[in-house]
């Protein structure tokens, strides 16, 4: 599949004790290290508000969906507050089959 | 070239002189023509690259001078330099030599052991290649021991030219012990360095019959990984040369090469077991038969190596215990892939197996399978699970009651061919503390299906363009189409739908499982 639009994270500082990892392309099994890694960097770090912006994430697979959960229980057990702040209407859909999305408090 | 003044050539008339002088320069082999005294008449450029001091006009040097007129080559060492040397006479007392260099047949030896002997994972395999290697390059008859898997019977492949395909067998230790040397051997042990042993003490059942007397015994140990990987035993007929100092050192690359082979093969074979055993536990089950109803499952593992995955399905029949309660279907889904996911997808399918004892109501199982899964000590432990409990109803019907746990919801094929997804829902387990559950009750009237899929089925990649998802909507059409099959006729239609839509492409786990209300093969 040669179109498919590589993984990508890119982490932003919205304001002071605040990252927004901005997600695009597929996120599935081959791409779940990166995603994790980028998690597992924002939460090092001293944190108020994590945030995932993935209106650009084309695809996410169970493994993928696995980084997300990671990312929301990670920021849980830290104390970081956790929201995300833009999805795809495949994206929500996916969160409402595994009723996540009442939990995450999702964008309109 | 050099060419010794006056010497005729009254031998090759009908070839010029100029073409027999280009042959003869660009021969790799050498050849050195001497007259009735001795002395060199021609040294062609490989033969002087080989034996520098040949000199037209002055005798042949030692010990080429000492190799006599055979049809067999012989070894000779001229300026430390090992010569294959063969001998000819060409009549008026002139003797040609052809000189090869020595290291061509352990070159070719070395290549071609190195190719036989990679090229199978199967231990008998390697040792077949073994044998054969040793009856091509050193000997009559080839004998390749195995170690013994069970300490008991040992195995061994015979390799003798001329006879139908290598035999094998197997011996007890003792009657193994009747070989010289063989049990140190498969011990590892080298009592002599070369290997070589008494042919006198030859047990007949060693050889094949008629094979004749042996005159010269080779029995090496195969090194393995830290352990003996077998013995070669390495026989020529007696009036045959002995094993001289080359054919000693090619024994003992055989032995050292086979030995890693064979070991690397058992290692394999021995894991593929163990890989069995331990898998055998994670394949789906068989689905038994139901009164009031039938069932029908396909799983598909992404990764065909294990043929196991993420993706699951049960069947918990009733048991005779404290908890009075109808059969009940299982299809989930691990998050990840391979052998990781199979092992979580099998302590579910465990974990259940034990609630289900205590626990009969689908919502509590899940609430409980939650809280298993929150404490388990690996992390990412999330799975999405379908619990269906079937309880028969008056006039052939069957009502499910659904419990979903971030899964899709299961979709109904009522009589009419129209299909319904169950507006049933809840949140995946083994990420919340806390989980939601919206279950639902289906009533399937005698015919009707309902079927639990996994999101491997909708989320397949492919199609016309190769990028586009096989999705919900295309799944409910070909549900539809299949009112009128057998329930597991309909699985592989839908199974076989998915897997053509994905064109090749890469495969998600895939699981189907599907419940039919009403007796009969159809309907």
């Amino acid at each position: 599949m040669q179109d498919t639009p590589p993984f990508q994270v890119e982490a932003l500082v919205p304001e002071p004790g605040a990252v927004r990892l901005v997600m695009i392309g597929e996120l599935d099994y081959s791409m779940v290290d990166e995603a994790s890694a980028a998690v597992a960097k924002a939460l090092a770090e001293d944190l108020r508000l994590l945030e995932l912006d993935l209106s650009g994430l084309e695809f996410v697979d169970s493994s993928g969906m696995a980084v997300l959960m990671n990312a929301y229980t990670g920021a849980g057990e830290r104390g970081v507050a956790f929201r995300i702040t833009a999805v795809t209407p495949y994206l929500r859909h996916l969160l409402e089959v595994i009723a996540l999305d009442d939990v995450l408090d999702l964008p309109r | 070239m050099k060419w010794a003044t006056g010497s005729a050539d009254p031998c090759h008339r009908a070839v010029s002189p100029g073409l027999m002088a280009a042959l003869l320069e660009h021969s790799r082999e050498g050849v050195v023509v001497c007259d009735a005294d001795g002395v060199v008449t021609l040294a062609n450029p490989a033969a002087v690259r080989l034996a520098p001091r040949l000199e037209p006009g002055l005798p042949l040097p030692a010990p080429l001078d000492s190799v006599l007129s055979a049809p067999e080559a012989r070894v000779v060492t001229h300026d430390g330099r090992q010569i294959q040397v063969r001998a000819e006479e060409l009549g008026e007392g002139r003797i040609a030599w052809y000189l090869t260099a020595e290291t061509s047949r352990r070159t070719e030896f070395l290549l071609e052991a190195a190719r036989r002997l990679a090229a199978s994972l199967n231990p008998h395999r390697c040792a077949r290649a073994a044998a054969e290697l040793g009856t091509r390059f050193l000997c009559d008859a080839a004998v390749v021991f195995l170690p013994p898997a069970s300490g008991r019977r040992i195995e061994w492949i015979r390799v003798v030219p001329g006879r139908s395909g290598p035999d094998e067998g197997a011996v007890p230790a003792a009657a193994a012990a009747e070989v010289p040397g063989l049990t140190d051997a498969l011990a590892g042990l080298r009592e002599d360095v070369a290997g070589r042993q008494d042919p006198g003490g030859t047990p007949d059942w060693l050889l094949p019959e008629g094979f004749g007397p042996v005159g010269h015994l080779l029995v090496l140990p195969l090194p393995g990984n830290s352990v003996s990987a077998g013995a070669l035993v390495l026989a020529r007929r007696a009036g045959r040369p002995s094993f001289d100092e080359d054919d000693q050192g090619m024994a003992y690359d055989l032995a050292t090469r086979a030995g890693a082979a064979i070991s690397a093969a058992c290692l394999f074979r021995d894991q593929s077991t163990v890989n069995g055993i331990l898998t055998g536990d994670l394949l789906p089950p068989d689905l038994p038969e139901i009164e009031g109803m039938r069932l029908a499952g396909r799983l598909r593992a992404s990764q065909q190596a294990g043929a196991i995955g993420g993706d699951f399905y049960d069947v918990y029949l009733p048991e005779s215990g404290p908890v009075e309660r109808p059969p009940l279907v299982i299809l989930g889904d691990v998050c990840g892939k391979g052998a990781r996911a199979a092992v979580l997808a099998g302590q579910v399918r465990h974990s259940l197996r034990t609630l289900l004892l205590m626990e009969s109501r689908p919502e509590r199982l899940l609430e409980l399978l939650n809280r298993s899964l929150l404490a388990s000590p690996s992390p990412h432990s999330y799975v999405t699970l379908i619990l269906a409990a079937l309880r028969t109803a008056p006039g052939g019907h069957v009502q499910v009651d659904l419990a979903v746990a971030g899964h899709p919801p299961p979709l109904v094929l009522r009589r009419d061919g129209t299909v319904e997804e169950v507006a049933v829902r809840g949140s995946l387990l083994g990420a919340l503390q806390k989980i939601s559950l919206w279950p639902a009750t289906v009533d399937l009237a005698p015919g009707e299906t309902c079927l639990l899929y996994s999101d491997g089925i909708t989320e397949a990649f492919g199609g016309p363009s190769g990028r586009e998802m096989f999705g919900e909507e295309r799944l409910r059409r070909a549900l539809a189409s299949c009112a009128v099959m057998p329930v597991d006729a309909l699985v592989e239609r839908l199974e076989q739908l998915s897997t053509d839509w994905l064109r090749g492409g890469q495969q998600d786990d895939r699981a189907l499982l599907a419940v039919r209300a009403g007796r009969g093969a159809s309907r």
